[in-house]
This record gives C-alpha cells, structure tokens and sequence, in this order.
C-alpha cells in the first residue's frame, strides 16, 4: 500500500508540473458548461422575442378594422407600391399584406373576404413573418365568425366541430432535463480530457522518455506500480469531472432559462449524486485510456488515439438524442451508456434510483478494474518496455 | 552473487543470446566485454527481469529472478541502459523516489540520499530540475538511482557512456571501494580500457557467445599474448566494434 502511494505521489508531483498539460486537461470541463450554457440562454432569449414585426401592405384603406386589430398585436404596417414578386425574391422585403378593393364589400356581404400574403416561405424570415401574420388574421377572422354566429342566436361552438386543448404534463425539471442533454456528454467527456495527458504520460510518455525501464527495476510489483498510477489517471479524470459538474451548476445559477419555461438549477445534493456517479465513469476512463497509450509506439501516436478515445462518451449521448431510445433495464450495463442514463434523470431532478445506479456503476467499475489487470500483465512484457 | 545460467533468447531469427553462463562473485568485479550487438545487454536485461529468456535462469543471490523478480529487486542495484530521468523532477525528488520504492523513508532515507549523492559530489544538482542536465550530470543521477539503497549487488551497463574523464575516474574508485566492501558488481563495456583498469575476472562476449573467460592473466595466457589488449582482439578475432 505505502509503495502504491510512493507511485502516486510522484506520478502527482511530476504532473502537478506540467501545466499546459493541466490546462488541456481542466479548460474544457470549466468552459463547456459555461459555453452550452450561454448558448441556451441566447436561444431562450431569441425564441420568446417579440420582435416588432413590419408589413408591406396594399390597399390598408380597405379593411382599417382589421389593420387596427393587427396593431395591437404588434404588427406595423407600411404601405407599398411595387411589385411584390420581385421585391420578396430579391429579398427587399419579408412579406407583403394585399387587400384587395372588394374586400370591405364582401365583409360587409358576409361573404368570405379574400385577402393575400405574399411571401417566400422557402426563407426562413420571410416564412415566419407570414406565419405569424397568419395566425393573427385567423384569430380575426374567427372572432369575427364567432361574434357574427352570435348576433344571429347560433351558439359559435356549432361551427367548431372539434376543439384541441393541450394537456403537457411534461414540469419545468423535465423540460430542463431534455434541453440539458447535450450537457451530458461534456461532463461525460471531462474525465476523459482530464486525464488524457496523465494517460499518456505515465504509460507512452514514460516510455518514450526512457524512464520506464530504471523503474521496473525496483522491488515492486507491476500491480503496485500499475494501481499508483492508475489511481493518479483516476483522480486527474475525477477532478475534471468535478469542475465540470460545478461549472455546470455554477452557469445556470447566473443565467435564467425562465422564458424558455424552465428554469434548471442543480442543488448541492443532485451536484453529489452526479459525481458519486462520475466516480466508475473515471475510472473507466482512466483504464480506457492506459490500455490505448500503452499500446501506442509514441507519445504522438498515443496523443491521436486518446482524440478518438475522448469522443467514446458521444456515442450513447447521440443514441439516446437521435434514436429516441427508450430508458430500458440493459443500458445500464453498458459503461458509458448507464451513467448517461442516470445523468439524465438527475438532471431532470427526479433523483438517483439505486438499483440502477448499483448496478451501472458496478459494472463500469468491474470492466475499469479488470482493465486494470489486463494492464498489469502487460507492463513487465517486452513488447510494452522495450517495444519490441 | 550473480549468475546466469544456460541463457539462450531470440529475437524473431536473431539468436541474441546463445547458451550464455557467467558468474559474478562478492567482492569482485566481473567485466562483460563485447562488441555492440555481442548480446551483453539483453543478458543484463534478462538479469533484471525485463526480458524473458527463452531458456535458461537468472540468479541475485540464488533467488530466481523469472520467479521472484521483486525479492532479487531487493538485493539488486541496477544502471540500465537508459538514463530515463524526469525532467520536472529534481535530484532530489528523484532520489527520493527511488529510495522509497525499496522501502526507505524519514531519517534513513535522508542519510541514503547524502551518502549517495557524496559519491559522485552532486550536492549543487541535487535541488536543480534535471531537465537541461548535460549527459554526464544525468548519468550521475541514474548511478545514485542504482546506489541509492547499497544494494549487494550491482550491475551497470555500459556505465562509462558520455561520463568525462574525471567522472570515470570517480566511478573506478567508487566501484573499487565498493568491490572492497564486499559487493559483486558485474558490468558491460564495449571499451577495453575500462575492463582492463577494473575486472577481476572478465568474460568475453561475441554473436551471443561467451568465447572466453577468466582472470586478465589468464586470459593472456589463452591468447598468447602479453597485452591484454592483444589477447582481446585475437580471442574476439575482430576490432570492429571495439573502442580502445
């Protein structure tokens, strides 16, 4: 035990040094967070804007009520001459409002006036303009038809054969939880970048820097050598984790996602249940990452492989975004894919269930540990100390 | 004691190894001479157990390093072939390291560290980072690394590589003084000089073979010859690969 943490003292000691290699390490756990984060707050901020939107319009004089009822949604008119093909094809103006002359005639007829919007719904701002337009005129012309029915002793739910009311049972946590999903995957990926340079450095970098041999040398075992150093791997990848959690919980105290109708805070206890469930996942990285690097013939070499290694924790993180995969009892035996599961229900705020969580953790565990073996076997061999 | 035993090991078609034994007794110093490529390191490797032999045992002090490699670990202090320091560590740091993996701590460790690093007068080093160490200086360090427990046994390959004639002239006497204390020191050199001031017995190394033993008389009695210079190279049958 003393010798394991002779190992791990020095390994610290000699890494604790090198920091541009800390800052490959820490950086991205502490920015992402914060990055992911803005970016939310940038898309709630554009999704709710009520941006005053501005219509072209022909012949406003025709229906002055309608015009009015548009104002006060805020919408505001200019009146146009020219001719709205080619004006909304070279994209001069979004969407163009026409009322033609008949229009006050057939309203006042009670026949359906015929009003049009020119647009190019193939453009995204040109689209939306007139979708809102739209829905505002329909609003209109059904509070119209309504009040019409009404004069007349027609009940208006006559002519609404079908009503849709939305029933969302989806909390303000759950909502967050699915917006958060992308956040998974970087603080799944932090243990990875976190100790990626220490990976390297005490399995290919001692390699290469011929350091490996005089340390075999020594009375101990390779299973003592092997667990300071991976014990080392480990707690860089923890750490990284850790920042990461805390970066994350730290952005969304400073910004508010309430627009978007949620508003995701991570108290302290789910902050603790994410980490204690970062714990395996660590490991599993730090393992990962051993075996890769102690297979490279160079630091370099072992430096591209870990890019690839490092992108591993994207894989479930897509499978559940893209392929829509339901929560089932087998993913969370699959390193990586569990701890991602279990992820998302405590960033959803509905708490750790443990029998899921023993069971993914136990396993992430079991398969870093039986790396662990698989590495101590191969530090002795010749093919990894003199790589031949 | 060291020994070796019927070594035989082989690389791919590349007999590196053939049926080599030697002995290495307490209280001597025992040269392995041979050109480059004669197949004196990969008998050092087997020494420590680094490198399997195909057939064949080691022993440090009748322990058998294939079985017991940490025990034999203990009795051992060994200069491999590579220096392999840490460039963000000092002197120090490594001493230290080193002298705790075999178990030193506190007050015995401090005392490891001041009698090792007296043997080569390395004190302004020793809290200096070794990154930008000219080669003799890291040479200094890895031979304190090998020292740095007193270990009974030693073996050094090629231990006089790049060191200046003033350290070399510090490691002839360290090692006579350490050879009086009754340790067994067995080391390689492709250079005559170095096992013609120092071996007490020497054993002669070529294409994996050892083509001849013995005391320097003796082996210039083999020879016929009176140097033992000449004696090398007749036994060895070539210069190449030899340096004066």
């Amino acid at each position: 035990m003393n010798l394991i943490k002779v190992i791990l003292k020095k390994e610290f000691l000699d890494s604790l040094r090198d920091r541009r290699a800390i800052m490959v390490a820490i950086l991205p756990a502490l920015l992402a967070p914060m990055l992911m984060a803005f970016m939310f707050h940038t898309m709630a901020k554009t999704n709710v804007s009520t941006d005053e939107l501005t219509v072209q319009v022909i012949g406003a004089v025709n229906a002055p009520d309608l015009i009015s009822y548009l104002e006060q949604r805020e919408i505001k008119f200019e009146d146009y001459k020219g001719d709205p093909k080619t004006d909304i094809q070279d994209e001069k103006v979004k969407v163009i409002l026409e009322i033609p002359s008949d229009y006050a005639k057939d309203f006042d007829d009670f026949k359906s006036a015929t009003i049009y919007i020119h647009a190019d719904r193939s453009m995204d701002k040109s689209r939306s303009a007139a979708r809102r337009l739209d829905r505002a005129i329909s609003v209109y012309g059904s509070t119209i038809g309504s009040m019409r029915l009404i004069i007349r002793g027609v009940n208006p739910a006559i002519a609404r054969a079908v009503t849709v009311k939305d029933k969302d049972y989806s909390t303000d946590a759950s909502r967050a939880g699915q917006i958060l999903a992308g956040l998974q995957m970087f603080i799944l990926m932090a243990a990875f970048f976190g100790s990626a340079p220490i990976a390297i450095d005490t399995t290919a970098g001692e390699r290469e820097r011929k350091s490996l041999e005089p340390l075999l040398v020594h009375p101990l075992s390779s299973l003592q050598i092997m667990t300071g150093k991976w014990l080392a791997v480990v707690s860089f990848g923890l750490f990284a984790s850790i920042i990461a959690v805390i970066s994350t919980a730290l952005s969304f105290d400073f910004i508010s996602l309430k627009s978007l109708g949620i508003d995701p805070k991570l108290t302290i206890t789910m902050q603790l249940s994410m980490i204690l469930l970062l714990i395996p996942s660590a490991m599993f990285a730090a393992s990962l990452q051993m075996l890769t690097s102690l297979f490279a013939k160079t630091f370099k070499e072992a430096q591209s492989y870990l890019g690839l290694v490092a992108l591993l924790p994207m894989i479930p993180v897509l499978i559940a975004m893209i392929g829509g995969l339901k929560s089932e009892g087998w993913m969370f035996t699959v390193p990586l894919l569990g701890q991602q599961q279990l992820l998302t229900t405590v960033l959803r705020g509905e708490g750790i269930n443990w029998m899921n969580f023993a069971v993914a953790s136990g396993i992430t565990g079991l398969v870093a540990v039986v790396i662990l073996v698989v590495l101590t076997r191969l530090l002795r061999s010749e093919r990894v100390v003199y790589g031949s | 004691m060291i020994e070796v035993k019927n070594l035989f090991k082989s690389f791919g078609k590349v007999v590196a190894v053939d049926d080599v034994s030697l002995i290495a007794k307490d209280g001597s110093i025992t040269g392995l001479l041979g050109p480059n490529g004669a197949g004196k390191t990969t008998t050092l490797r087997t020494l420590y157990g680094l490198q399997n032999p195909d057939k064949g045992s080691a022993f440090i002090d009748g322990v058998n390093v294939t079985e017991d490699l940490v025990s034999a670990a203990k009795n051992m202090g060994i200069f491999p072939d590579s220096i392999g320091l840490y460039d963000r560590l000092t002197t120090r740091e490594h001493l230290e390291f080193y002298g705790q993996m075999h178990g030193f701590s506190g007050q015995k460790l401090e005392q490891a560290i001041q009698q090792t690093q007296a043997y080569f007068d390395i004190e302004e080093l020793l809290d200096r980072k070794c990154k930008g160490f000219s080669h003799g200086q890291q040479m200094k360090v890895a031979l304190s690394r090998a020292l740095i427990h007193s270990p009974k046994n030693l073996i050094l390959d090629e231990p006089t590589n790049g060191l200046d004639v003033m350290s070399i002239r510090m490691l002839r006497e360290l090692l006579r003084k350490l050879r009086d204390e009754g340790k067994c020191i067995l080391f390689s050199s492709h250079v005559m000089q170095e096992v013609t001031a120092l071996c007490d017995h020497i054993y002669i190394m070529a294409d994996g073979r050892v083509i001849a033993e013995g005391t320097p008389d003796e082996l210039c009695e083999k020879a016929g010859k009176d140097t033992l210079e000449d004696a090398f190279v007749s036994l060895i049958g070539s210069e190449e690969g030899i340096a004066l």
